[in-house]
Formats: structure tokens, C-alpha cells, sequence
């Protein structure tokens, strides 16, 4: 029972956090919060387990959320079947691409898959202009109808499908860290060649990652899809690349809370600071270089080991009980 | 250079395992390794040794598919293996344990050796244990507290899942203190029974111990090949050093 609550305890007080926040906080801001922190996990997996650093992932994003759009607006109605379509538009982009990109080395992976999404956005805006409809979007909100068990068309139950569709990806991100495959990511990050030496294909390992951090964006941007009603290639800017970094370190890379923790106050100091500044992208720009000069540890990385301290203090039994490991 | 034994069939103790032809390494313009010929019989222990510089790492990594050489041919088990994948060599049941004793740090030596049981589909641990007794107490230590002797017996231990065919080890002795050396080299005593080793060595006492056949590597060239067994424990190959 112990060790459950120390292994699960602060991610069910996030989430519980998130549920009481849900009535005190505007629920837009909320979904945002679930929905980015969705994304930013898909990321996190990328960067803190695989060591891929991506800013191309608004492309990834974009996909599902065009995947969802696309079916909404010219094949069904269905918005579960409208998730599926556009996870597996994420699924199959990002196993082709994969299969070239995941072989360039750390800074040419960063920047091809910028190249990717600038491609992506092109397509969205002028290349498949005739079924995205460029600039003007996919408005498919009216076409959308009840699906089973919840209707998402309600945004109370939209924010409780988002809201369990966020702690199953965490629940998943989580069962990886514990498998084999989870131990080889890490241990790939910190040094492929040694991996190599133990027989792993090393480059299998990184697109299976590659594959499954871009399905867990595409459902991001099919939460988005279905969120909004509405999608333009907006999503895919380049200028939107950087965000779901900063979310990343400014959480903590390779933490389990750092992505959620990551969108709460990053969005939150969007939020806010627009309210009074209109240059707000200057302050929070800065108030992130402050956070970025703590390194990949991040918020949950700082702050965690502090709280951890404090809760050993107050309760030294249990820190005795578990003893120290070496 | 020294006197070149040219070897003959009935040199060898058993069938060569593994051959490597007339081998050519570069580093972009600098060329590292001069037609290097070796092989070694099944169940053999074969020393290479060299001073510093001299092409014994790069012989080792060209082997284990980490480098590509220009040319020449590395064959084992009958089998051309220039140009496959690191991965693929290593399930072919050809092992290259490096020199930086690098085992990983942030798991512990449960979860290293379950990463090689996985890759292996081999989760017989009890040869593990059976070579190094040490690592039963050790288990849920993370590589990073390991000192160097253990971390040693720990890819070892790794490379033994899997039951390779030949384990070619890069200077395994490298800043142990003596008495981790003797047990490392009763292990190899042990372990020849079971397998090829190719030990590149610089501890010339340990290779003295327990090799078969000897290279002597100077300037990227095999410069002598011993296969007189009292030469090597007698360490009258040291000439060939000098």
C-alpha cells in the first residue's frame, strides 16, 4: 500500500487536482490543460525517453486533428470513429516518415522534422486546398452526433472523455516505463552502441517510439478536433513549434507529472499575463529562460526531490522502512 | 618488427570459428589497420596485444561490426559477416565487450541483465551466478554504485546470456586491482570451456595465463602470431613488444 501511494500518489493528486480545478477554474482552460498535457506526454516520451528532440510535432498534432476533420466533414458522423481515423492517419504518417527520419542523428532529426511540419502546413494551406479548405478550416461541429455512452458534443462530457482519454495515456506512458521495451528507450538515450552490444536493433526501438509518441499527439489533435469543431492549418505553424518544447522542459523532461505540470503553468501564465500585457509573449519568454536555466530537470525535476525531502522529514518511519537505496 | 610465425593447419586446436582475411581499416584519410590476419579455433582463447595506438580497438570494434573496414573480409561460422549490423552479428553468437566498462548506470544489475536476457530470449541466470557469485548479492544495485571489478563481471555476465560463440573482450583488466584480475582470468579459464574468447590485453601476465594462440599488433600490424603455449607463459613473446 505504501509503495503504491509513493509510486501513484502525486500523479492521482494531479489528476485529482485537475477535477476539483475543473470547478473552480473556467472549463476552457481546463480542457486546454488536459488536451496540451495529452500532447506534451507524447513529446516527453520522445525527448526524455528516446533522447529525440522534435519541433516538428505541431505536424503530428495536425494530422490527427485533420484525420478527425476530414472524416467529420466528408465521411461519417461518428466523433469516436472521427479519434480513430485521425490516431491512424498519426500511425501511418508517422511510420513512413519514421523510417527516414529516426536514422538522422540528434540535430538533424530536430530539424528535418521541422522541415516536415512546414511541409505538412503547406499542404493543409495550399496543397490539399480542395479538402482542407485552406485558411477558412473544416467546420463539421453541426454534422457531429451523440456517440455512445457520452455525447461529445456536451462539454461536460467532453471534459470527462478528455479527462479519462489523459489518464489513460498517462496509465499507458506509465506501463511502458515498467517493460523491457521502456528500460531499452532509456537505456538507448543514455548510450545506443551499448545497446547494440547486447543484440537490439537499436533503430526499431527509436521508430516504434517515434510511432507511438506521434499516435499519442494525433489523438491530441483529435481532442482538439473534436474540442474546438473546427480546425485550420493554424495548428501546424512552425511558430507553434517551440510550444510543446518549452511545455516539455518547463515540466520536466523524462517525469511522468512534468507534462501536465508543464501545461498547467505554461498555459496558465499564457492566460494570465495576457490579461494585463499585450506583449505577453516577452514575459512569459522571459520568465521561461529563468525556468530553461534549471536545465531538462524542469519544475517537477526541482521541485520534486524538495518535496520528496520535506515528506521524509515529517515522516521518518516510512523513509526507515524502505530504507535508503544505494 | 618481430619475427612472423607463419601458421599452419595443424596449428590450430580445433576448426576456426572465426577468420578475419587480409583486413584494411580507416578513419577518413588515416588508415589504422594493414592487412590483419588472425583466426581463432573453437573453445580457443586468443590474445591480441599491442601497445597503445596500435589498432587493437579498432581490430575489435571492425569485428563486431561497429566499424567498416575498406576491405578484407571478417568470417565466422563460415559466414562472411563485413557489412551486417552490429545487432545482427551479436545474434549470430558474437559478442564485443568494450572497454569502458559500460554497463548502464541509471538501472540496476537486475534490469541490465534482464535488457540482454530479453534480447537473447536466454533467462538462464544461473550461469551468470555461477561465474560471478558476487552479482546474486548485487542485484538491485544500480550500475552507477558498481565499482569497476563489478561492473566488469556485469558484462560479462550480460554477454554470457544467450550462449555466444565467441566473446571478443577490449582490455577487460584495464584499472582493476589485482586480485579482480585473478579471478577475472580464472573466469576466462572457465568460460574457454564453453567458448571462444579474443582478449585484447594490455596486462601481458593475464593474457600469459590464459591464452592458446597470441597476435602481436604493432602500427595496425600483426607483426608476430605465437602459438607455442610455453612461449606465451613464459612471456618470451615480450620481445616482440620492445
Amino acid at each position: 500500500m505504501t509503495k503504491l501511494l509513493k509510486e501513484y500518489g502525486s500523479i492521482v493528486l494531479i489528476f485529482v487536482a485537475v477535477l476539483i480545478l475543473r470547478f473552480i477554474l473556467p472549463r476552457p482552460f481546463i480542457m486546454d490543460v488536459l488536451i496540451f498535457g495529452v500532447y506534451a506526454m507524447a513529446f516527453n516520451f520522445l525527448m526524455g525517453h528516446l533522447g529525440l528532440v522534435s519541433f516538428g510535432q505541431p505536424a503530428y498534432l495536425g494530422l490527427g486533428a485533420y484525420g478527425t476533420a476530414l472524416y467529420l466533414s466528408y465521411v461519417g458522423t461518428n466523433p469516436y470513429v472521427g479519434i480513430l481515423a485521425g490516431v491512424l492517419v498519426g500511425i501511418v504518417v508517422s511510420m513512413l516518415v519514421g523510417v527516414f527520419l529516426v536514422r538522422l542523428s540528434s540535430s538533424y532529426f530536430t530539424l528535418a522534422n521541422l522541415a516536415f511540419c512546414a511541409i505538412v502546413f503547406f499542404l493543409f494551406q495550399k496543397g490539399l486546398v480542395s479538402i482542407t479548405r485552406g485558411d477558412t478550416g473544416l467546420w463539421y461541429l453541426a454534422r457531429m452526433t451523440k456517440g455512445a455512452l457520452l455525447d461529445l458534443k456536451n462539454p461536460n462530457d467532453l471534459f470527462i472523455f478528455v479527462f479519462a482519454v489523459a489518464v489513460l495515456v498517462w496509465v499507458f506512458f506509465r506501463y511502458i516505463d515498467t517493460t523491457v521495451y521502456g528500460a531499452c528507450c532509456l537505456a538507448g538515450k543514455v548510450n545506443e552502441p551499448k545497446l547494440q552490444f547486447l543484440g537490439y536493433n537499436t533503430f526499431r526501438i527509436k521508430w516504434l517510439g517515434f510511432v507511438i509518441a506521434n499516435a499519442v499527439a494525433a489523438l491530441a489533435g483529435s481532442l482538439y478536433a473534436i474540442y474546438f469543431g473546427f480546425v485550420s492549418p493554424g495548428l501546424t505553424e512552425l511558430t507553434r513549434a517551440a510550444e510543446v518544447v518549452i511545455v516539455g522542459l518547463l515540466g520536466g523532461v523524462g517525469t511522468l507529472l512534468g507534462p501536465l505540470v508543464g501545461a498547467f503553468v505554461y498555459i496558465g501564465m499564457k492566460d494570465l499575463i495576457s490579461k494585463f500585457i499585450m506583449y505577453w509573449e516577452l514575459v512569459v519568454g522571459l520568465l521561461l529562460v529563468l525556468v530553461m536555466l534549471a536545465g531538462e530537470r524542469g519544475i517537477v525535476g526541482t521541485l520534486g526531490p524538495l518535496v520528496n525531502r520535506l515528506m521524509r522529514r515529517r515522516a521518518p518511519g516510512l523513509a526507515g522502512a524502505e530504507g535508503r537505496k544505494p | 618488427m618481430g619475427d612472423i610465425t607463419i601458421r599452419t593447419e595443424k596449428n590450430m586446436a580445433g576448426n576456426p570459428i572465426l577468420e578475419v582475411k587480409n583486413l584494411n581499416v580507416s578513419y577518413g584519410q588515416s588508415r589504422v589497420l594493414f592487412d590483419v590476419s588472425l583466426e581463432a579455433a573453437e573453445r580457443e582463447v586468443v590474445g591480441v596485444v599491442g601497445r597503445n595506438g596500435a589498432g587493437k580497438t579498432t581490430l575489435m570494434k571492425t569485428i563486431g561490426g561497429f566499424l567498416k573496414p575498406s576491405s578484407g573480409r571478417v568470417v565466422f561460422k563460415g559466414q562472411d559477416i563485413v557489412g551486417l549490423r552490429s545487432f545482427e552479428i551479436v545474434r549470430k553468437g558474437l559478442k564485443y565487450i568494450p572497454q569502458d566498462k559500460g554497463v548502464f548506470s541509471d538501472l540496476t544489475v537486475m534490469e541490465n541483465l534482464q535488457l540482454s536476457s530479453y534480447a537473447m530470449k536466454d533467462y538462464d541466470w544461473d550461469k551468470v551466478i555461477h561465474y560471478f557469485p558476487k552479482l546474486k548479492q548485487l542485484m538491485n544495485r544500480k550500475g552507477a554504485y558498481l565499482s569497476g571489478g563489478e561492473r566488469q563481471m556485469l558484462m560479462i555476465g550480460r554477454a554470457i546470456l544467450g550462449k555466444p560463440d565467441v566473446l571478443l573482450l577490449d582490455e577487460p583488466t584495464e584499472g582493476l586491482s589485482p586480485s579482480v584480475v585473478q579471478d577475472l582470468a580464472r573466469t576466462f579459464n572457465e568460460l574457454k570451456e564453453t567458448m571462444t574468447l579474443v582478449l585484447v590485453e594490455q596486462n601481458l601476465s593475464v593474457v600469459a595465463e590464459v591464452a592458446d594462440r597470441l597476435y602481436i599488433i604493432r602500427e595496425g600490424k600483426i607483426c608476430a602470431e605465437i602459438t607455442d603455449t610455453n612461449e606465451i607463459r613464459t612471456l618470451a613473446f615480450e620481445k616482440h613488444l620492445l
